[in-house]
């Protein structure tokens, strides 16, 4: 492991901004592209934002977010305490939400899956949701 | 945030500066839909020249003005979008049911073409 941090912080949405800039600033030292960097962010605040409304339905709580490097490997980590995912498959299907607000697009873990390499999703009722994204971040030339 | 009333073409520009996420998204929303209230505007433009990030809440906000002035017959034009988030709009679909442009005057003109077009046809 080249580099490891684990941060933790409230899941309140004035913290979405804090954990895209922490994870784009980790990835930084790669040299990462303008796009790879906007995926970054874009796939953290997504997933940090399903912590907020999901995991904790917009009451106190704490998000963990672990960023590991590996050669041009990244790979975050989004826990949350909360309620849990009762139907992970169902959760992941584009255009599905599992709010009843008729803003949310439901195209969070869509995006989160287009813009990294791998996805993952583990859920337990009652305990919390963890999402593990990597993404290899392209070599560059000299 | 910014808002200016172009009455002729019963339109809101909203000028968004900075991030749209979850948190900011909400602020818009709230600002959009009060001032289409209070002016009485059917259409809105969103002037994405001063943002430097969107993720999908913005699709959702986007998503929600687009079904709010369709009841009122009216548009939403997007104007001076970034790469990314003209990435976003293609790929939630946005693009098909929103006009995007490059300058608002643009925008204005395919709203109002696309009007003739209706009752020309109908």
């Amino acid at each position: 492991m080249d580099n490891k941090v684990s941060i933790c912080f409230p899941a309140s949405s004035e913290y979405e901004r804090f954990a895209r800039t922490v994870a784009a600033a980790f990835a930084i030292p790669l040299d990462p592209t303008v796009e790879e960097l906007d995926e970054i962010k874009i796939a953290v605040s997504e997933a940090v934002t399903n912590a907020i409304i999901h995991g904790y339905c917009g009451a106190d709580g704490i998000i963990e977010l672990n960023a590991e490097l590996d050669g041009r490997e990244l790979t975050f980590i989004i826990r949350d305490m909360g309620n849990g995912i009762a139907d992970i498959d169902k959760a992941r299907e584009p255009l599905y939400s599992g709010s009843s607000d008729p803003e949310r697009s439901g195209m969070g873990f869509s995006i989160m899956e287009a813009f990294t390499d791998e996805l993952t999703v583990t859920s337990t009722l009652g305990e919390g949701t963890t999402v593990v994204m990597r993404k290899r971040l392209a070599d560059h030339a000299g | 945030m910014e808002m200016t009333l172009i009455a002729k073409h019963r339109l809101i520009v909203v000028r968004i500066y900075g991030e749209i996420d979850h948190h900011a998204a909400a602020e818009v929303r709230r600002v959009a839909d009060r001032e289409l209230k209070r002016t009485g505007a059917v259409n809105v433009a969103f002037d994405f020249g001063h943002v430097t990030f969107m993720d999908s809440a913005g699709i959702g906000m986007i998503i929600g003005r687009y079904k709010t002035v369709s009841a009122l017959g009216g548009r939403v034009i997007l104007f001076d979008v970034s790469g990314q988030v003209e990435r976003l709009l293609e790929m939630s679909g946005v693009s098909r049911i929103v006009i995007i442009s490059d300058t608002l005057q643009h925008g204005i003109a395919e709203m109002n073409n696309i009007g003739k077009e209706r009752i020309h046809n109908g």
